[in-house]
């Protein structure tokens, strides 16, 4: 008999965004000061609820026609499609805002499922995997192989990352103490999970 | 059934699957637990170091080694460790690596 808990899975609350380059910011409104690479930069939410995001910007081309190529370094959460966010130069190497129109391909992909079943038969322990508790590993090892199911989540912050780690180490000593049940992770409130996946 | 060990950490416990673990060593101030899996590597084991608030004594790890035995021979248990030389420790970090057999 299998022992296994449920994750509901969930993209209510949004998403982070991709951490890669990201096309299609609109620059008219943005004023080129040099070439170079900014520092990492905050994104800033015109419209919705997301946070947390962070980009670096590599500019080129010069005054007279710029290019302006977006990487997202921080992916942050709470981001949904049809959000407005915005880039504010910081005058180095440009100044004002490039904005932009989220899509669906700029957020991560969600588990395309409603639920996930994380088999508990080799589990260790569970640990997080950043200080924003947005990622929770749950270890397991077998012969030759040391992996860990990853829960990734929207809405962690270092204020509930304690409860979340708990929240998930109690749902996993629960499957492996009753056999004959599934229990459902019951994350902290404004928590929600979005993907779940066996990694290594 | 899971035999577990339990951790202190913030308002409540962690907890670490001891199923497999045949030695418990202090090593760097933290507690070492071997686990009959072979690991990456020909002729180690994985192995999990748990990291303590409080420096884990070599008289500590044995203490575990002890409480992991007992909790081997009572399936589905789940007891709680506190350093015998600091009972207020609570756990910061366990990690997964493969070690030499100690």
């Amino acid at each position: 008999m299998a022992n296994q808990f449920i994750v509901n899975l969930s993209t209510a609350d949004g998403l982070p965004m991709k951490e890669a380059a990201l096309a299609g910011w609109d620059a008219t409104a943005a004023t080129w000061d040099a070439n170079g690479t900014t520092a990492i930069l905050d994104v800033t939410t015109v419209t919705g609820s997301g946070s947390g995001a962070k980009a670096e910007v590599e500019v080129t081309g010069g005054p007279g026609s710029p290019v302006y190529a977006v990487t997202i370094t921080e992916g942050g959460d709470g981001y949904k499609d049809g959000d407005e966010v915005a880039i504010l130069g910081d005058g180095d190497e440009f100044s004002d805002n490039l904005t932009l129109t989220l899509t669906s391909g700029a957020l991560v992909t969600p588990d395309s499922e409603a639920q996930a079943l994380v088999p508990v038969d080799y589990a260790l322990f569970v640990q997080l995997a950043a200080s924003d508790a947005n990622e929770v590993h749950m270890r397991q090892i077998q012969p030759e192989h040391n992996r860990y199911w990853k829960l990734s989540l929207n809405g962690g912050t270092s204020d509930n990352a304690e409860a979340i780690l708990l929240s998930v180490n109690n749902t996993m000593r629960e499957a492996m103490q009753a056999p004959h049940r599934n229990p459902v992770l019951v994350l902290p409130e404004g928590v929600t999970c979005y993907d779940v996946k066996l990694s290594s | 059934m899971a035999s577990l060990i339990e951790m202190k950490y913030g308002t409540g416990t962690l907890s670490l699957n001891v199923d497999g673990v045949f030695r418990v060593e202090e090593d760097s101030s933290n507690a070492i637990c071997y686990y009959n899996t072979p690991g990456a590597a020909a002729g180690e084991v994985w192995a999990v170091t748990i990291d303590m608030s409080e420096n884990v004594t070599a008289d500590d790890a044995a203490a575990l080694e002890l409480l992991v035995k007992r909790a081997q021979q009572a399936p589905g248990s789940k007891t709680l460790f506190e350093l015998p030389s600091n009972s207020d420790a609570t756990v910061d970090s366990m990690a997964v690596s493969d070690l030499a057999y100690p």
